[in-house]
Parts: C-alpha cells; sequence; structure tokens
C-alpha cells in the first residue's frame, strides 16, 4: 500500500511511518506504557526501538494492509492509527492509540474522519470497522463521535497483558459516512 | 491440556465420510464440484469470486497445502467423492480461529458440516490451544447457522453488510465460542 501524507490542519499530520521513525514512536511507547498495558498485548513486547522498527518494516511490507502511521502534533509525534483491510469484501477496520498527553483534542476523532474519507473515496471501501474493548469508555467514544453504530460484542476476542477482553464491534456504511459529512 | 484426546486429521465422521486436507491431487474433483455448485454457492461465498479458472483453484489449493499442518484445506469425502469444504484459519496471535465450510447440495441436512466443525474445534482449542473460535454466516442462510447454533455458540451480533456474494453485500451473524464453554 502506498504511504500517505496528510495535513489536516492546527499543527496535526498524519503520515506513514518510515524506519528513521522508529526511535520517535518507541519513545512514545515507552511514554505511555501504564496507559497501554491494559488493552495492547504488544505493549510488553515492545522492548527496543529494534521492536518497532521490526513493527514499521512488516507493516510497509504489506501489500494490502496499512497498518503503521503516526500523528504528530506541532511537529511531535502524538499517537498511531492504522488500518487493515479486506479487498475482496471492500471492508477495512482502523486501530488507533494516542499519548496521553494529546488526548481529549478531538485528535484521533480528526484523524479517524480522514481516514474514512480515504477508505471510501480512495480504496473503494464499503464498510469501515472499528474494534475497542468494552471497558474502554474513550476508545468507545471515538466510534460514536464518528456515527458509527454498534454492531455487537465479541466475547474475549482480544488477549492483552490483563488477560482477555471482550471487543465491541462498529460498523459505518459507505452511504451512511456520505451522509454524516 | 495436552493430555485430552485430540481430532487429528483425516477424522472418521461417520457414515462413510472422511474430514481430510486437500492435496494437489484433489484439483479436478475441486473444480469439478465448483463448477456444478458455483450458482448455489457464489450467493454467499466470497471465495467463488476468486476462483474462475482452474488454475485459480490450482493456486489456492498450493496455498492450503503448502503448511503441512495447517487446516485451511479440511474437505469432506466419500470415497473418492469431495462432499465439501470445511476450514479453520487462525490469526496471527494465536488466539481467535475462524472456521467457514460449504457443502454440495445433494449432501445437505445430514450433519456432516456440524460433524467436521466438532472435529476441527478439538483440534483449535486442544492442539493448537486456541481461546475463541468465530463462525459468520449470512444472516439469512438459514441452514449455515443452523450449524453454530447446534454446536452452542453464542450469537454476538452482525456485522453489517460484510459479506459479499453475488448477489451484493449482505449482513453477516457472527457466532462465538470459547474453549471453556467447548469443555467446560
Amino acid at each position: 500500500m502506498n504511504p500517505i501524507y496528510w495535513d489536516l490542519g492546527d499543527g496535526v499530520e498524519v503520515r506513514t511511518f518510515t524506519p528513521d521513525d522508529a526511535e520517535e514512536s518507541f519513545a512514545l511507547v515507552d511514554a505511555n506504557r501504564d496507559r497501554l498495558h491494559p488493552w495492547m498485548i504488544w505493549e510488553p513486547q515492545t522492548r527496543t526501538a529494534d521492536d518497532t522498527r521490526a513493527f514499521i518494516l512488516r507493516s510497509l511490507a504489506s501489500e494490502t494492509d496499512l497498518e503503521g502511521n503516526g500523528i504528530w502534533v506541532d511537529g511531535r509525534l502524538a499517537g498511531t492509527m492504522g488500518l487493515r483491510i479486506d479487498p475482496g469484501d471492500a471492508n477495512a477496520e482502523i486501530g488507533y492509540w494516542i499519548g496521553g498527553e494529546f488526548e481529549g483534542r478531538g485528535i484521533v476523532t480528526r484523524a479517524c474522519r480522514r481516514f474514512f474519507d480515504f477508505a471510501f473515496d480512495e480504496l473503494g471501501m464499503h464498510r469501515m470497522e472499528l474494534c475497542a474493548a468494552s471497558e474502554n469508555v474513550r476508545s468507545r467514544a471515538v466510534a460514536e463521535r464518528l456515527g458509527m453504530r454498534q454492531e455487537g460484542v465479541l466475547r474475549d476476542a482480544e488477549r492483552t497483558p490483563e488477560g482477555f477482553k471482550d471487543l465491541v464491534i462498529f460498523g459505518i456504511l459507505e452511504d451512511e459516512w456520505r451522509a454524516s459529512r | 491440556m495436552a493430555s485430552l484426546p485430540v481430532s487429528p486429521l483425516p477424522a472418521d465422521l461417520g457414515d462413510g465420510v472422511v474430514l481430510r486436507r486437500y492435496e494437489m491431487t484433489d484439483l479436478d474433483a475441486l473444480w469439478s464440484a465448483i463448477e456444478a455448485e458455483r450458482a448455489r454457492l457464489a450467493v454467499w461465498m466470497p471465495f467463488l469470486r476468486d476462483a474462475k479458472t482452474i488454475e485459480d483453484e490450482r493456486a489456492w489449493l498450493g496455498s492450503v497445502t503448502a503448511d503441512p499442518r495447517g487446516l485451511a484445506g479440511g474437505s469432506l469425502w466419500r470415497a473418492d467423492d469431495l462432499l465439501g469444504g470445511v476450514g479453520l484459519v487462525p490469526d496471527a496471535f494465536g488466539v481467535v480461529a475462524e472456521i467457514g465450510y460449504w457443502v454440495r447440495s445433494t449432501e445437505e441436512g445430514r450433519g456432516l458440516v456440524t460433524r467436521a466443525c466438532r472435529a476441527l474445534i478439538d483440534i483449535a482449542f486442544d492442539e493448537l490451544g486456541l481461546h475463541r473460535v468465530v463462525i459468520r454466516a449470512g444472516v439469512e442462510n438459514v441452514r449455515s447457522r443452523a450449524v453454530p447454533e447446534r454446536l452452542g455458540f453464542t450469537y454476538e451480533g452482525v456485522a453489517r453488510e460484510e459479506g459479499r456474494g453475488s448477489g451484493g453485500f449482505y449482513d453477516l451473524a457472527v457466532y462465538g465460542l470459547l474453549d471453556r464453554e467447548w469443555r467446560p
């Protein structure tokens, strides 16, 4: 998948990670371990910048997915976002996390909007999906702000460092997205 | 857990039917079955979009037979007759696997798919150590939905228009089963 670069205004930029971003990306993980630990199985597995570099290289090598992208705020890395894409069914899943000091400013929601425009307009997706741990109230709020519909609860579908957790599945269809913007 | 009996493949499903992994030599049998059932299966099965020629199927068989322990290419046989496909695909994290299936119209209603799923679920939990098995079926595909319902799966929701068949996009009912529910 070709890399992306978007200027969302107000000093917010989204672009695909390159291996040169590994140090900064790892530093952000390292500064947010307590926040990530309840949700992300990869948090304890990310021990050095080399682990982050390996993730970036895997992401760049994927022909269909676009998993490794960063959100920068005023030139500082604030979070990570990505898409897993099922081209055959025209369905894609979005995932994200953001550093604690950047939370509560609507940055993730804005970036998701741009990803949805991209997925529907440029990738020809029919449906976007978002899964959030049922206990992760802030993450669920993003899906709700985006106008996604809660479709179900996938029991024990995510393994985290704190055990298995239920995932709430949200979906939005192309015509719903176009009607909402 | 490792001491529990598992159902290795091939598995005898009774009534002379066996669940085994596809081999490359099954290509002609697979292609004949696809050609005969195409219109009926294409309503629900996304894989038929990618099965336009026998060469597409050769490539698919190559991919599922590449890993001799893989379960994506499970198939139902009575002697040399291919009756259907029942495959299990684990995720990259060793947590969740999804089962998908199809069966020849002449073999519907005998419980063959349910029996094959049972064998694969045994392997998923006992041998592979997975935690959760998922089956997704078209909301209106009553026969397909009956399989997870018979097996005690929990209905967890509807992924709207996530399925894509010859008639367009359709809603998928999502069913989940956890290891502790299979062998309480």
